[in-house]
């Protein structure tokens, strides 16, 4: 399960950084046959992404992809097998990369008229802030004196819905 | 039966789309595989297409493509031909699908899912640089800064899963791709959103981004784009050792700094590029008044030669010898926030023994970023055989690497290493290896000798045999030792999409340079 996952990273002040919509009964195996999206993806990348090796039983065999931060050797086979949900074979084992538990997190809820919001999003992606996830209800968890400068130059008003 | 083929796609593009003139032949006839031109010194004669046609729509390429099936003739396509490794090598003639003359920017939209952000509609003929002036006119950049971004095209950069110089920041090409058009072996168009019918559960970018034309011709893709940064520092920072500055680097990646260029220069390297950026200082006042006495010049020039014949001499004085390593690190982005950031990487760097150099050698390195690949004809003119060797791994096995390919390759050439395109996971290692023998046979032999060896050293070190250049026929056979057990697969996507085994030039089998 995921979620015990987690919860045993996260005594070891790691995280796995990946947050899927489903709830706390998804399993490891589920969440990379069905390549479930993750929410923190624009901080920790979709599972594929932080899947960075693994093994797989094949009608030609046992398959294990190598595990480099990235290559250029032909298409990367990783990211044929998650997601296909066990058409080309079963997943036995994978590596995953864990991430330093964040020490702070903060979820911002801001408010604009809907012309400012596009003026605020290009200033925000080319500004470098580094954000776990950016919902169409205009959250967004980041750099916050940045954002509070770029919401406040746009016209916004911003506040701290969640802090943890 | 040339010629029918001839008039079938004269039939289609015109006359003055479609050449089989000696001087196109000998023009496609390679890209810019160093080993290619020792080939050629060494008398060895190059492969030549039979011809070449210029295609201005996904269409046409796919009735092209049909034609050279139904003939059963290899279909080679040619974006701008800039690779390293040999991609588009006719090693049995064929026709040559030049797709430059699709090279429109399309369109540029938000798209909202998984996030908010911009994505452009690109054909994949486009030249790089041309790519990023027409977005960087809408106010967006690409961010893929690769050294032949004047030479290669986006289709190319996709085939070959190719890295810019600021890909810590913006990743790499694979990163930014989110959707494909292509044209598979027997003519079917996959459009955006479709799927190829034999693996329908597979996203077709994730068969065809990495296949360097073995497994389709990419015609459009629908990119990731980002806002221009406002704002841009550079730093560089010499460390005592190695391995302390790898250290402070996966910190300061691990910590989840972003910067957007990450370089450092082992010992040998950061001398050179200290003397490159002083005696820029100078203005090469050296350099002109070697011109004047030939002599002098041919002297300097015989000097290099026997050191090159020695060269493991040099590379165990500077192991023995105190030498620093230069770091250069650079961040993009709102002005505030990269001056923020930039100091939390200074803080990480001094944690270990360091000098903060300013900002002079970062400028000096974005000066120079494109010059250092036309450096090579030079050294090939002068009858040195020079190569680059890109490889990566993870961090714990980036040193051993480092020194496993050092050690097998020392006594055979000079060899230059830095380390770029850092990630939370690993690092890549660009080695350049610069070499001299004194006859093209042997250079060539000499040459090919290192490859071996340097393959064979990352492989036993558990790291990966091409960071962002590709296989091409230079890394063939070694690729079914990277990949293992995928290599069937791979080769039984291949046989089943393809019509006819023959059908595209290359396999990835044994045949080495």
């Amino acid at each position: 399960m995921i979620a015990d996952l987690e919860t045993y990273l996260r005594k070891k002040k790691y995280t796995l950084g990946y947050q899927p919509e489903a709830g706390t009964k998804l399993t490891l195996q589920k969440a990379l046959e069905k390549r479930i999206p993750n929410r923190w993806a624009a901080r920790y990348g979709e599972i594929e992404n932080i899947c960075m090796a693994l093994s797989v039983n094949t009608p030609f065999g046992p398959i294990q992809t190598r595990r480099a931060p990235r290559a250029a050797t032909g298409p990367d086979f990783k990211k044929i097998f998650i997601g296909s949900s066990k058409k080309y074979g079963t997943l036995q084992e994978v590596i995953l990369r864990v991430s330093p538990r964040p020490e702070r997190e903060i979820a911002l809820q801001i408010r604009w008229k809907k012309r400012n919001q596009e003026n605020f999003l290009k200033r925000f992606l080319g500004s470098g802030v580094s954000f776990r996830s950016l919902q169409k209800m205009n959250c967004v968890e980041a750099g916050l004196k940045t954002v509070h400068k770029m919401v406040k130059e746009t016209g916004g008003t911003c506040s701290i819905r969640r802090e943890r | 039966m040339k010629s029918s083929i001839k008039k079938t796609l004269e039939n289609l593009l015109g006359p003055s789309r479609v050449a089989v003139d000696p001087v196109n032949r000998a023009l496609y006839c390679r890209d810019m595989m160093s080993g290619s031109t020792l080939e050629m010194k060494a008398g060895l004669h190059p492969h030549l297409p039979d011809l070449i046609c210029w295609p201005e729509t996904t269409e046409e390429v796919s009735k092209i493509v049909r034609t050279a099936n139904h003939h059963k003739i290899p279909v080679i396509p040619f974006g701008g031909g800039s690779g390293v490794s040999g991609g588009t090598l006719p090693l049995r003639g064929g026709i040559m699908i030049d797709l430059k003359r699709m090279a429109s920017l399309e369109t540029i939209k938000r798209v909202d899912d998984p996030y908010p952000h911009y994505v452009a509609t690109i054909q994949s003929g486009i030249l790089g640089e041309h790519l990023e002036r027409k977005l960087n006119e809408r106010g967006y950049t690409l961010g893929h800064f690769p050294s032949s971004i004047l030479c290669a095209t986006l289709g190319g950069y996709l085939a070959a899963r190719s890295a810019g110089q600021l890909s810590s920041r913006y990743g790499k090409i694979e990163e930014m791709v989110e959707d494909l058009e292509a044209v598979l072996p027997l003519g079917t168009i996959v459009p955006f959103g479709g799927r190829i019918k034999k693996y329908p559960e597979v996203a077709p970018k994730e068969i065809l981004v990495g296949s360097e034309g073995t497994l389709g011709i990419i015609t459009r893709a629908r990119m990731r784009i980002h806002p221009m940064a406002p704002a841009a520092r550079y730093r560089g920072i010499s460390f005592n050792s190695l391995s302390s500055a790898l250290r402070a680097i996966r910190n300061i990646m691990q910590t989840g700094l972003r910067p957007s260029v990450i370089r450092l220069y082992d010992e040998l390297d950061s001398l050179l590029l200290k003397y490159g950026y002083e005696a820029d200082d100078r203005k090469k006042t050296g350099k002109k008044f070697l011109s004047e006495f030939p002599y002098l010049s041919s002297l300097k020039e015989n000097a290099f030669h026997a050191l090159l014949h020695h060269p493991d001499w040099i590379q165990t004085l500077f192991q023995l010898a105190p030498a620093e390593c230069l770091l250069i690190i650079g961040f993009e982005g709102d002005a505030d926030f990269i001056r923020h950031q930039e100091k939390e990487a200074l803080k990480i760097c001094k944690e270990r023994i360091a000098r903060d150099l300013g900002e002079k050698p970062g400028l000096h390195w974005l000066k120079k970023r494109y010059s250092v690949s036309f450096k090579m004809p030079d050294l090939l003119e002068k009858d040195c055989f020079v190569d680059t060797i890109e490889v990566a791994a993870t961090w714990d096995r980036l040193e051993a690497l480092y020194e496993g390919v050092r050690r097998e390759l020392k006594k055979q050439c000079l060899v230059l290493a830095h380390f770029s395109h850092a990630y939370s996971e690993g690092c890549s290692i660009y080695f350049t290896v610069i070499g001299h023998t004194g006859s093209a046979r042997k250079n060539l032999e000499s040459y090919r000798q290192v490859w071996r060896k340097a393959m064979g050293a990352t492989l036993a070190a558990g790291g990966t045999i091409s960071h962002h250049h590709g296989i091409g026929l230079l890394k063939a056979e070694w690729l079914a030792q990277e990949l293992g057990g995928a290599m069937r697969f791979f080769k039984r996507i291949k046989s089943r999409n393809d019509g006819v085994r023959e059908k595209r030039k290359k396999s990835f089998s044994t045949r080495s340079l």
